[in-house]
């Protein structure tokens, strides 16, 4: 079990990507994560859409429920009020369970839109780097952490020109992996607790009403750690970090500063001292130098509301045996 | 009934119990995903701290006692080596995914032996994850958009006895394949390790 700053990492999960993913794919994808622990750590009964789908059943149920019987036959008149009262017991339990349902779900696509909505169109106000998933009472001190990680999106001109990866491969991709990763989420059982949802976006005023900043949170050293770690593989076209770089040729860059000038060859930004260099071009390395945010431009934000979850307390037990008919 | 003398010790029969009742709702499972029968085919049971979907199709449920009924004789008799599901395309008869469970079994083990000793909690708790993964395959599966059908192979020791209402069949691998190894359970006596193959469509 590896130790990184005190914090107990029970397992890591690294999944490459070799094409480019965007990043709306990397949120969507973050939004299933957080759906397959939910259900895997047993804070809900069934998986996510199948919940969903249950509780579409159930309504329809509900909406077409007929009284037991007919009260003026004395003969099943005992009989009647019985079933009747067994019912509304049942029904009874069965709502609860349905609202319990109705809640989660209703908390769920709440977050799930934030999520989104931080990879949305205007990805670049936000730049999601960082999930957490906390299962336990608070974020600070859960019994459970996921950190998924989103890579910073390629700069090579060729990788952000070539054909992203679909959502269902990646999917696909991702789910096999995490599958295949032994011991990667714990057997050990959990009761249903809060589910606490972090984000680390880019500081950005005014933030969405849901989603509150904490400017003193740190990922909490308490509770299991699992990471998931999405990367891109090397680049090929690049040796360089993502900074630009220049060639000291004497070529006219007028035009390539408003085109990608992600390569020509590696220059030294001290020759700018030189006559022959584009005054736009000094301009521009600086811009784009400052444009790449620090550790200290992100923070982390909760997302409202918490999610809970649910047992299942009206479905049957299976009796014993019940195969040998 | 299972023969468990207490909750911690199995017993061979115990443990034949186990594993079949295992098999029971794992095949129901993986049927309910893949969509093999319409969903509003299925009830809802709990089992194993689990909410579960099973069959209501009687046909179905008669056909499943049978073979889980002869599969725990050969559990008992340490006869069986495999169980695999196979699902194929109804039409073409193409074999498109491959459910298979490796059964191994302590071999010095025998219906009279002193039972082992394993927490019945454990082995539920490990059933458990083993269908959860069953239910969270389908995320990475590829979609069966074609009507497909299911079938039945178990893999014996060329001594044991077959009823003849059984047949030998081929195996119905899968070419150009992609496996995923799921999680494995044991009983103490009975370890039940499964596994996915399916049609690599990339």
């Amino acid at each position: 079990m590896a130790r990184f700053k005190d914090r107990k990492v029970s397992a890591v999960c690294v999944i490459e990507f070799k094409e480019l993913v965007q990043q709306q794919t990397f949120g969507k994808l973050s939004v299933e994560l957080i759906k397959y622990i939910l259900y895997q750590r047993e804070q809900i009964p069934l998986p996510f859409v199948q919940l969903k789908r249950w509780l579409t059943d159930e309504s329809e149920k509900v909406d077409s429920a007929k009284p037991i019987g007919n009260a003026e036959s004395n003969v099943s008149l005992c009989t009647n009020i019985k079933l009747n009262q067994e019912r509304k017991q049942s029904e009874l339990i069965r709502n609860k369970k349905m609202r319990k349902a109705k809640r989660f779900l209703e908390s769920c696509e709440e977050v799930f839109d934030s999520v989104l909505l931080t990879v949305g169109e205007k990805q670049s106000d936000f730049k999601l780097q960082q999930v957490l998933v906390c299962l336990g009472g608070t974020p600070v001190s859960p019994k459970e952490v996921y950190i998924i990680r989103l890579p910073r999106q390629p700069t090579c001109k060729h990788c952000i020109h070539s054909a992203p990866k679909s959502f269902r491969s990646c999917m696909t991709r991702l789910f096999r992996e995490m599958i295949s990763t032994d011991g990667l989420l714990s057997s050990s059982k959990l009761s249903p607790t809060q589910c606490t949802i972090m984000l680390q976006v880019l500081r950005k005023n005014p933030l969405p009403k849901n989603m509150e900043p904490k400017l003193y949170f740190k990922v909490p050293v308490r509770g299991k750690h699992v990471i998931l770690d999405f990367c891109f593989s090397n680049c090929c076209h690049v040796e360089m970090d993502q900074f630009p770089v220049f060639s000291d040729s004497d070529m006219d860059l007028g035009e390539s500063v408003n085109n990608d000038i992600n390569i020509i060859a590696v220059g030294d930004l001290e020759s700018t001292n030189n006559s022959n260099m584009d005054k736009s071009l000094v301009c521009l390395v600086e811009d784009l130098t400052l444009k790449i945010p620090s550790e200290d431009d992100y923070i982390w934000v909760q997302l409202k509301p918490t999610i809970k979850g649910f047992k299942d307390s009206c479905t049957k037990q299976a009796s014993e045996l019940n195969i040998w008919m | 009934m299972a023969n468990v003398n207490s909750a911690n010790a199995v017993t061979l029969k115990g443990s034949a119990d186990i594993v079949s009742e295992f098999f029971n709702y794992g095949i129901n499972s993986i049927l309910y995903q893949r969509g093999i029968y319409p969903p509003e085919s299925f009830t809802r049971l709990q089992k194993y701290g689990l909410t579960l979907l099973v069959t209501t199709n009687d046909k179905l449920q008669h056909y499943l006692s049978i073979v889980l009924k002869q599969l725990r004789e050969w559990l008992i008799s340490k006869d069986v080596h495999r169980l695999v599901v196979v699902i194929s395309n109804i039409d073409t008869k193409e074999t498109l995914e491959r459910w298979e469970f490796k059964i191994e079994c302590d071999k010095d083990i025998k219906t009279n032996s002193k039972p082992k000793q394993k927490d019945i909690k454990e082995i539920q708790n490990e059933i458990k994850g083993v269908i959860r993964q069953i239910t969270a395959s389908v995320t990475f599966l590829p979609l069966l958009e074609v009507p497909c059908a299911f079938d039945l192979l178990i893999f014996m020791g060329k001594e044991a006895e077959v009823p003849n209402e059984w047949a030998e069949s081929p195996p119905y691998l899968i070419p150009d394949s992609e496996e995923v190894q799921l999680r494995s359970f044991s009983t103490s006596i009975h370890k039940v390790d499964t596994a996915v193959t399916y049609k690599n469509t990339e």
